[in-house]
């Protein structure tokens, strides 16, 4: 079995407890337009142009991104940084693209790094139709979900995200109703979700769901060079990046909102 | 910060860097006066030592509560014609070069002119060892193979024990006197050497200890005079502790940091010995006398930062001696390494961290000085909150405390043959290098340009720089079939000149011996009382000498280079590579991307790369491992560059790895400037690779931006990467947090930045006083921001 990658990076700090690796599948049915991984949304391998320098001289250096890579093979390169789990109580962290997208696969990765003892995070929007046999398994492989709630507005959502907002809403509840540990996971994003109503609509939404462990991230352009090397359009105009200052108002009607929420930030530092 | 440690602070940074002839002069004038001529060396040098401690300015400055400068006022630097002799054009190039200038006026340079170069000249121990080291070596030497750390300052790189925290001069006279009467002079042949040597260190005790007491006499006259009854109440003091120590063993805080700053004045104005002196263990020295004071209330929490951070301000007040014979572009350092140890194990094994721990790290927060330098010993017995205390001061971004693996350390010393107690008591000092503190002499000879050698072994030994047959002729490398041929001949040339260096620093250490005695010191360091033996001289309980090796990471990419796409996927022929490096990659620009952004790169954890980087090191490591030297010790390896890899690089031609002529090598053992592209574990796996405990201490540099270490996670997660690595064995990790941008815009704005203080290698520097290449090597070094 083979299953399709665009990355994997080692010290990710930020993609659960710990130090982790972080296994980026490729391929997404969503089409976020803020999204900063514009390189995994398609589900095949494609081109990036890019150019490298030296000592003045310039090269291009298009390259293809995406590589086949079997579970064994994804299992073999995370367990490099064994020691540095061990020592902080990381592990391994698929995200995307969007993991689910390619199930069997995943399932695979979670079976191999949960027989290496691995703690494992998948970090999903949940876009995707899913078998419930296989969410099954992969919630039985799965220490931590990192889910992402950007609107719980159907009409926003097929406006700035795309398809499936169904899927979205079914599979989380799938997840949260068998008990597995979930950080709901708020892009704040300007003109999607940064305003007072959004962030009420989403609080009932966790707390039908009885979830209450909440990561807010603020928007930003990193990602907006990418399209022009990948020959696509940035969908978020002249819109500012925010900074953590700027979710402070958010954080504090959440917390109003939805009674016992822990930020994982906040917790992070107690 | 009180308003009085602002003001010391503040007068210490502003003291202008100078020259000082007061001690040439008094040198000088004491061997001319020839009252010592009949006197064995050891009973001279201690006259000598005398002579200065007797005759120099005693300087207190206002509202100081630690005192004692080493030249007249504080920067002043002293200089050491004995060593070397600064000629009227070395003082005129460090008067007006730009960057670590030490200005003189027209008065010192008339003493210089008249009477210390005229009596020095042609005989200094430079001049001596020039006089006496081989063609073959000079040839070397001026061909940057290596360098020489005896040639222009005394051995030295020691630490000071926990003992003599606990100890008085006059304790140590009557172990002095002690092995004076067991001297057998009927059978020991070196009888006579030893009561030569152990009368010498009977007179600089004396004459440390009158010193301490002209401290004192020039305390209480200004106690007489002083109006504030606070501050005559702490004049009086003052006067009585400099009354008290280092005569006698030390009892309060005041009392000890005083003790332990007459003792440093006392070792560098002996000599110049390298990394100055180091109180080594300080919170471990500092911590029963401070417990039993807090217990009897005679200090409080507040009183005992004071006083450190006063103690803080003396090293600031003393750059490192500036060398001879440099050139305008040769700017060197202010910073003299001493490196102040906290953290580690006690004797028996346990955790070492306590209360002075933390004060110690608040004064290094505090004070933000470039000098002392300070180290972080981090063994897996202390605890995480002392670890994330310690980062807590790396992520302010001045560069201190570098950070140390004690169990590593242990093992190190253990290997070498040490007690594992004296094992647990000693450190590093310097910027890497691992003793026991008090009981050891370990010496630096030189640094070891590996890539160079390739170089040489590409060329079948010949140098195309200085136009010279250097090395063995081993063969046209064309004609290796293998890459196993081609490491051969790289390892009998490495060899080659091992041997010719090694040579050279038994001349070296021999001429030392004979005539740089240093019984001031040797007081100081177990067992030489005991063995009535000089430091110089292996009086000491154990000997090392070392030799560094720099370039680790360029050497292992240039080998993975050359071993991948010549032998392995043969693209590239021996013949195309040595064309491309002779025109520096003039018209090879593809074949240079290449070289840079195709082939395996030491610093990713790719064992393809990393293989040459054990291979190198273990043959380096062969080369130089369990040579015997002239005063008893052995040699072995260290892995640390200073900035020794700015000047290897700027001899060394186009290297495989696409590295243009004359740019940087890679320094310490950490991946060259940028190659490393898969994070910061990717790098630790890489230099985990090598046996680390065979040395004594590598150098692991890693850059990071102030906004990888803002978050929690950020902090937690190097806490991690630390305690990994070192459970890995690796000996030592540093950070550097700083972001590009910030360090371009103070290389444009460098009047807005004097106080940017970076890590460099084994220490830390003011940004703008690095040249700019260094510089640049700065900025370009891999910022690990993404990941």
């Amino acid at each position: 079995m083979e299953g399709l990658i665009f990355d994997m990076k080692r010290y990710a700090i930020h993609d659960g407890p710990g130090i982790r690796t972080t296994v980026f599948l490729k391929g997404c049915p969503l089409r976020c337009r803020w999204c900063h991984n514009p390189e995994s949304q398609a589900g095949g391998q494609s081109m990036m142009h890019s150019v490298q320098k030296l000592d003045g001289h310039e090269f291009n250096a298009d390259h293809t991104v995406g590589e086949r890579i079997t579970p064994q093979e994804v299992i073999r390169r995370v367990m490099r940084d064994r020691m540095f789990f061990d020592d902080s109580n990381g592990g391994v962290t698929f995200s995307g693209g969007e993991p689910l997208l390619q199930a069997d696969f995943l399932i695979e990765c979670l079976r191999l790094a949960k027989e290496a003892g691995l703690h494992t995070t998948v970090d999903t929007a949940g876009a995707v139709a899913l078998d419930p046999e296989k969410l099954d398994k992969i919630c039985d492989l799965t220490d931590l979900f990192l889910y992402d709630v950007k609107t719980v507005d159907p009409e926003r959502f097929s406006t700035w995200i795309g398809k499936g907002f169904d899927h979205v809403v079914a599979n989380l509840k799938h997840i949260a109703k068998r008990g597995n540990q979930v950080l709901a996971r708020i892009p704040v994003i300007p003109g999607v979700n940064n305003d007072p109503e959004s962030i009420s609509a989403i609080s009932r939404f966790l707390d039908e769901l009885g979830l209450r462990y909440v990561e807010m991230l603020p928007f930003h352009r990193t990602g907006s060079d990418k399209y022009e090397r990948l020959g696509m359009e940035w969908g978020m105009g002249d819109a500012k990046s925010l900074t953590k200052k700027d979710l402070v108002p958010l954080k504090e009607q959440m917390a109003a909102e939805l009674p016992g929420v822990v930020f994982a930030d906040d917790q992070r530092k107690a | 910060m009180t308003p009085r440690i602002q003001k010391l602070r503040q007068e210490s940074l502003d003291a202008v860097n100078r020259i000082t002839a007061e001690r040439g002069k008094l040198v000088t004038d004491f061997y001319k006066s020839g009252v010592a001529a009949a006197e064995p060396v050891p009973v001279q040098r201690a006259m000598c030592f005398d002579y200065i401690l007797s005759n120099k300015h005693i300087y207190v400055g206002e509202g100081e509560l630690i005192v004692g400068e080493r030249g007249p006022a504080p920067k002043a630097t002293p200089t050491y014609p004995e060593i070397n002799i600064h000629s009227e054009e070395d003082l005129k190039i460090l008067n007006d070069r730009e960057k670590v200038s030490f200005k003189s006026d027209e008065e010192t340079r008339k003493v210089y002119r008249d009477e210390i170069i005229p009596f020095w000249e042609g005989h200094s121990n430079r001049d001596r060892l020039f006089a006496s080291l081989p063609q073959e070596w000079q040839d070397a030497y001026a061909a940057g193979i290596f360098t020489e750390f005896q040639e222009q300052r005394a051995p030295g790189h020691t630490a000071l024990g926990l003992k003599m925290f606990r100890t008085g001069l006059l304790d140590l006279k009557k172990e002095i006197a002690e092995s004076m009467a067991n001297l057998d002079m009927v059978n020991d042949p070196e009888g006579l050497d030893k009561k030569d040597e152990l009368r010498a260190m009977d007179i600089v005790c004396d004459a440390m200890i009158k010193y301490a007491n002209r401290h004192a006499d020039e305390l209480d006259k200004l106690a007489k005079a002083e109006k504030d009854p606070k501050r005559k109440a702490e004049l009086e003091e003052m006067a009585r502790i400099c009354r008290k120590v280092p005569a006698h063993a030390p009892e309060t805080i005041h009392e000890a940091l005083q003790h332990y700053w007459f003792i440093h004045l006392g070792v560098v104005t002996e000599l110049n010995p390298w990394d100055s002196f180091n109180p080594g263990r300080l919170d471990q020295a500092l911590w029963p006398i401070y417990e039993k004071q807090l217990a009897e209330g005679t200090i409080d929490k507040e009183t005992a930062r004071e006083l450190l951070s006063a103690f803080w301000v003396k090293f600031n007040n003393h750059p490192s001696p500036p060398k001879v014979g440099v050139t305008a572009q040769e700017s060197g350092t202010y910073t003299d390494f001493c490196l102040i140890n906290v953290g580690g194990v006690k004797p028996d094994g346990s955790d070492g961290v306590n209360p002075m721990t933390y004060l110690i790290l608040e004064v290094i927060k505090e004070m933000r000085l470039l000098q002392p330098s300070s180290m972080a010993q981090v063994s897996r017995k202390n605890p995480d909150k002392y670890v994330r205390a310690v980062i807590d001061i790396v992520k302010t971004g001045f560069g201190q405390p570098s950070i140390f693996n004690t169990d590593a350390i242990v093992q190190e010393m253990l290997r070498a043959g040490k007690d594992i107690v004296d094992a647990r008591n000693g450190g590093c000092s310097g910027c890497v290098e691992t003793g026991a503190f008090g009981t050891e002499a370990y010496i630096l000879t030189g640094y070891f340009n590996l890539p160079k050698i390739l170089e040489l072994t590409l060329n079948n030994g010949f140098d195309t720089r200085t136009g010279k047959q250097l090395g063995l002729k081993t063969g046209d490398p064309r004609d290796f079939k293998t890459y196993d041929e081609l490491f051969e001949a790289y390892r009998k040339q490495v060899q080659h000149f091992m041997n010719i260096k090694l040579m050279g620093n038994n001349i070296i250490e021999r001429i030392f011996m004979k005539n740089m005695p240093v019984p001031f010191l040797s007081v100081l360091i177990e067992d030489c009382i005991k063995n009535g033996k000089d430091y110089m001289c292996g009086g000491a309980r154990y000997n090392s000498s070392y030799v560094q090796g720099v370039g680790l990471g360029s050497i292992t990419d240039i080998l993975t280079s050359l071993r991948y796409h010549v032998y392995d996927k043969k693209d590239i022929s021996m013949d195309t590579m040595l064309d491309a490096l002779e025109k520096n990659f003039e018209g090879y620009e593809e074949l240079q991307r290449k070289l840079v952004y195709e082939t395996p790169k030491f610093g990713n954890d790719d064992d393809y790369a990393d293989e040459q980087a054990t291979a190198v090191f273990d043959m380096y490591y062969d080369s130089v491992n369990g040579h015997k030297t002239p005063r008893g010790g052995q040699y072995r390896v260290n892995m640390l560059p200073t900035t020794c890899h700015v000047y290897f690089g700027s001899v060394t031609g186009a290297t495989p790895d696409g590295r243009k002529s004359g740019k940087t090598l890679s320094e310490g053992i950490s991946p060259s400037q940028g190659v490393d592209t898969c994070g910061p574990t990717g790098v630790i796996k890489s230099c985990a690779k090598i046996d680390h405990i065979k040395t004594g201490g590598t150098l692991l540099n890693q850059k990071f931006t102030p906004s990888l270490l803002e978050t929690e996670q950020g902090q937690q997660g190097v806490l991690h990467l630390i305690r990994s690595y070192f459970k890995m064995d690796g000996h030592h990790i540093q950070f550097n947090v700083v972001n590009a941008d910030t360090l371009r815009d103070a290389q444009k704005h460098p009047e807005n930045y004097r106080d940017l203080i970076v890590r460099v290698a084994g220490y830390s520097d003011y940004f703008n006083d690095l040249s700019v290449d260094l510089q640049n090597e700065i900025i370009t070094r891999t910022e690990h921001e993404n990941f």
